[in-house]
């Protein structure tokens, strides 16, 4: 066979061999998509084996160290080994480093037989210091203000220790992240029976970057009518009734609000 | 031929003669559900609603459905409720789980396990239902032509913020009440309308006939009757522990706050709950705790009970079998001026918030999600839904749609306050868990005893009562705790797919978030609750 014929069988067997190869690509390696759809709806086994034939990009290594944490049997053993896996991905500055990082603190924070709230915190004040904004950092930001609110408050009395949070909202530009640092510090006050106008301050920005469609609407329109009333200002808490009764008049509270209303210059319940 | 050949050739006879009958039978139902064109679909629903008129009512209603799509067939699996639960995840566990499955739990675990086998209905929720074309509801969000916007405790799951079940009905539970036997002892068939007024009458019962007894009583009547009727009778106590300002108190608030010291068993309201408690049990009928459903059931139809508290779903057994007229009356509370049970209702109150029941969930296996998503919509389609109600005696959950005249009293009534439900909220005889209800329900005895009674029953209690509700606590804690981290670990999957599923995650982030401060808030009066 001379070189030219050669060349030409090279060439055809090389444009047949291209799309089998892909095709078998295809059909042998799931796409990491569909791992993650499926770790999405709690298969963790499954999911676990989608990640592992997925191959070694990072996005899989971290899909695999993910499902790990939660693929039964979930013992000490399978734990350090997806904490170990996290750990290796965490060194670098990308997408998958900062989803690692996240959740080496999400580890520490809920780990199934000894959870460690300040290593966790530590976790998550490591990457929210590196500046990147993203949906991991964002995330980051929140969960260390939930800590900080509850078992990691700072010294002081308590409206001091709660006050200590309130800077974190400086750290991020993103709304929605803003909204959720909002909703949860002004839960924790409420819960500690702090009705002042710091409480209803955050209510009121938690509500302004709320949808229309969002759960907890209707809650937020409650609240702010609520402790607008305990601090003397019946024309917001009106306001604010008012929107409820509007937008949600099949609600089941809807009856309790309406008497509220009816009894804004007075005692409630009557 | 002897006698005992002849009888074992007649039997045998008999028993040839039923297999051959039982065989012609099946072949028949086979060829009939052969014959014409072969379907290019079937969809397959399963439920465990056995009731008088139900699976014929589910009948009519597929049929009508076929009717428009002859290319579809649509099958029905009635499944006892006794083995529901069991038959289901043999299902699930085999694949074979039907398109549409009705589904019922407040079980913790069970619900974090929804999304695993069943399908979002949100992006369905939100568009127009196709059959309501030409209604007052054409154009209107699926979801919004529910009487409860399509959201209650089964059908939305806030932990996930998404729609995931339709309700095909709706409910009310009531004391449901021989009319005719009613006016034999008072001379008027208009029961009573508070809680002194309908102990008086108890007296009047014992007292027109020996052995008749005034509420047919059951283990399941008195687990949902009595905290249902306690809870409205001490709402506004309740609503006392409505800390985070939402008019609603949750089982983990009330406990939190007997943790601090707020309240003890020995609190007036929790000591007029136990004097409800003994009162209405004194009505019921002796040994209630020991007796079931059925049984209850049948001594109201035999006329040996005045009434039975019940739901509307089995009105049309009651009505299909009971000799006398049936009415029904709402729980009746206290006065707020009753000097032993009083003072701490809110009235009016609401039966419970508008709810919808019978959720159907489309199975993640289902070969054939949109056909099983339209059949759905035709059961919840203003024809459809008016159909399937009338066909069962159920009330309809489309707003719209008439309900049956016979139904009419029992209309839910929601004009009235509401702080909590039985499901998610205090629920002072059950308790935060198995320990709590374990604790009152085992020692009831001494609350009816003759030398028992209130003090008695009290003295029993608040030696284990902390120590129980801590233990639950710890247990309810533990079960959100490992919800929060397999919620987390599916949240961060969404941020690998599309746009949309992004928006998703950092949708239910929010609630999560809300869900973890909670957590730890409880968790913390929780450590300082420890001696």
């Amino acid at each position: 066979m001379n070189s030219a014929r050669r060349a030409l069988f090279g060439l055809a067997a090389a444009l047949l061999a291209a799309p089998v190869s892909r095709a078998s690509d295809a059909t042998l390696r799931p796409a990491t998509a569909d791992a993650w759809q499926t770790l999405s709806v709690g298969l963790y086994a499954d999911a676990f084996d989608q990640f592992t034939a997925a191959g070694h990009t990072r996005e899989a290594q971290l899909g695999l160290a993910i499902a790990q944490l939660n693929r039964p049997p979930v013992t000490p053993a399978s734990v350090a080994e997806a904490q170990h896996a996290l750990t290796e991905l965490a060194a670098g500055n990308d997408t998958a480093s900062h989803a690692a990082r996240y959740f080496l603190g999400r580890l520490q924070q809920l780990h199934p037989m000894a959870p460690d709230p300040r290593a966790a915190a530590t976790e998550y004040e490591r990457l929210v210091a590196t500046g990147a904004d993203d949906a991991w950092c964002r995330l980051a930001l929140i969960k260390l203000a939930i800590l900080r609110l509850t078992v990691l408050r700072a010294p002081g009395p308590l409206p001091a220790q709660l006050a200590a949070v309130e800077p974190m909202l400086a750290r991020t530009t993103d709304v929605a992240t803003q909204h959720d640092l909002h909703l949860v510090i002004s839960e924790a006050r409420m819960n500690h029976g702090i009705y002042d106008a710091v409480t209803l301050g955050h209510l009121q920005a938690a509500l302004a970057s709320t949808a229309a469609s969002d759960s907890t609407r209707a809650d937020l329109l409650i609240q702010v009518a609520r402790v607008a009333t305990l601090l003397g200002n019946p024309a917001l808490a009106r306001e604010h009734y008012e929107e409820f009764l509007h937008d949600y008049p099949q609600e089941r509270r809807a009856f309790t609000v309406g008497e509220a209303l009816a009894h804004l210059g007075g005692a409630f319940p009557p | 031929m002897n006698p005992q050949r002849r009888t074992l050739i007649i039997a045998l006879s008999l028993l040839a003669i039923g297999y051959l009958a039982s065989l012609g039978y099946i072949i028949r139902q086979r060829r009939a559900a052969t014959q014409g064109p072969r379907p290019a679909v079937v969809i397959r629903f399963a439920h465990w609603q056995l009731e008088s008129g139900m699976r014929e009512a589910f009948d009519l209603t597929a049929r009508r459905y076929m009717a428009l799509h002859p290319e579809v067939r649509v099958e029905q699996y009635a499944v006892p409720g006794r083995v529901y639960r069991q038959w289901l995840s043999t299902q699930i566990a085999a694949g074979t789980v039907p398109d549409l499955v009705c589904f019922n739990s407040t079980d913790q675990t069970d619900v974090s396990q929804l999304p695993r086998n069943f399908a979002s209905l949100t992006r369905w929720m939100n568009e127009p239902n196709p059959y309501n074309a030409g209604t007052r509801l054409a154009g209107v969000p699926w979801r919004l032509t529910f009487l409860d916007g399509g959201r209650n405790r089964t059908t939305y799951l806030d932990q996930y913020r998404n729609y995931y079940a339709v309700g095909l009905a709706s409910h009310s539970m009531r004391i449901f009440y021989n009319r005719d036997l009613l006016r034999d002892i008072t001379g008027s068939d208009e029961p009573p309308h508070d809680f002194r007024a309908w102990l008086e009458l108890g007296k009047k019962v014992r007292a027109y006939r020996p052995g008749l007894v005034h509420v047919a009583g059951a283990h399941e009547n008195a687990i949902w009757l009595m905290p249902t009727l306690i809870n409205q009778s001490l709402a506004r106590w309740i609503l006392t522990g409505d800390h985070e300002q939402r008019f609603a108190v949750s089982a983990l608030d009330f406990y939190c706050d007997m943790l601090e010291g707020r309240w003890d068993l020995r609190t007036p309201p929790m000591q007029a709950a136990i004097r409800i408690m003994q009162a209405f049990g004194g009505e019921m009928t002796p040994g209630f705790l020991q007796l079931d459903r059925d049984s209850a059931m049948r001594a109201f139809i035999r006329g040996e009970a005045l009434s039975l508290p019940n739901g509307t779903w089995d009105y049309p057994t009651m009505r299909a079998t009971a000799k006398f007229q049936i009415g029904a009356l709402r729980l009746p509370l206290p006065t707020t001026d009753d000097p032993d049970y009083g003072g701490y209702a809110l009235l009016p109150v609401s039966d419970g918030g508008i709810g919808t029941a019978m959720p159907f969930y489309l199975s993640r296996q289902s070969q054939h999600p949109e056909a099983a998503i339209d059949f759905l919509h035709y059961v919840t389609s203003v024809d459809g839904n008016r159909l399937f109600s009338q066909a069962s005696h159920w009330m309809p959950s489309i707003i719209g749609v008439e309900i049956d005249p016979e139904l009419q009293p029992f209309t839910q009534k929601n004009q009235g306050y509401v702080v909590t439900d039985v499901q998610n909220g205090p629920q002072l005889l059950n308790g935060l868990g198995a320990d709590g209800t374990q604790l009152f329900e085992s020692n009831l005895h001494i609350l009816y005893s003759p030398d028992g009674g209130v003090e008695a029953y009290t003295r029993v209690l608040e030696r284990d009562f902390r120590a129980t509700v801590m233990r639950d606590m710890a247990k309810t804690l533990h079960i959100q705790r490992e919800n929060l981290r397999q919620r987390d670990t599916a949240l961060a999957a969404l941020q690998f797919l599309g746009p949309a599923e992004q928006a998703e995650s950092n949708r239910q982030q929010s609630s999560q978030h809300l869900n973890e401060i909670h957590l730890y808030l409880a968790e913390g009066k929780l450590a300082a609750a420890q001696p």
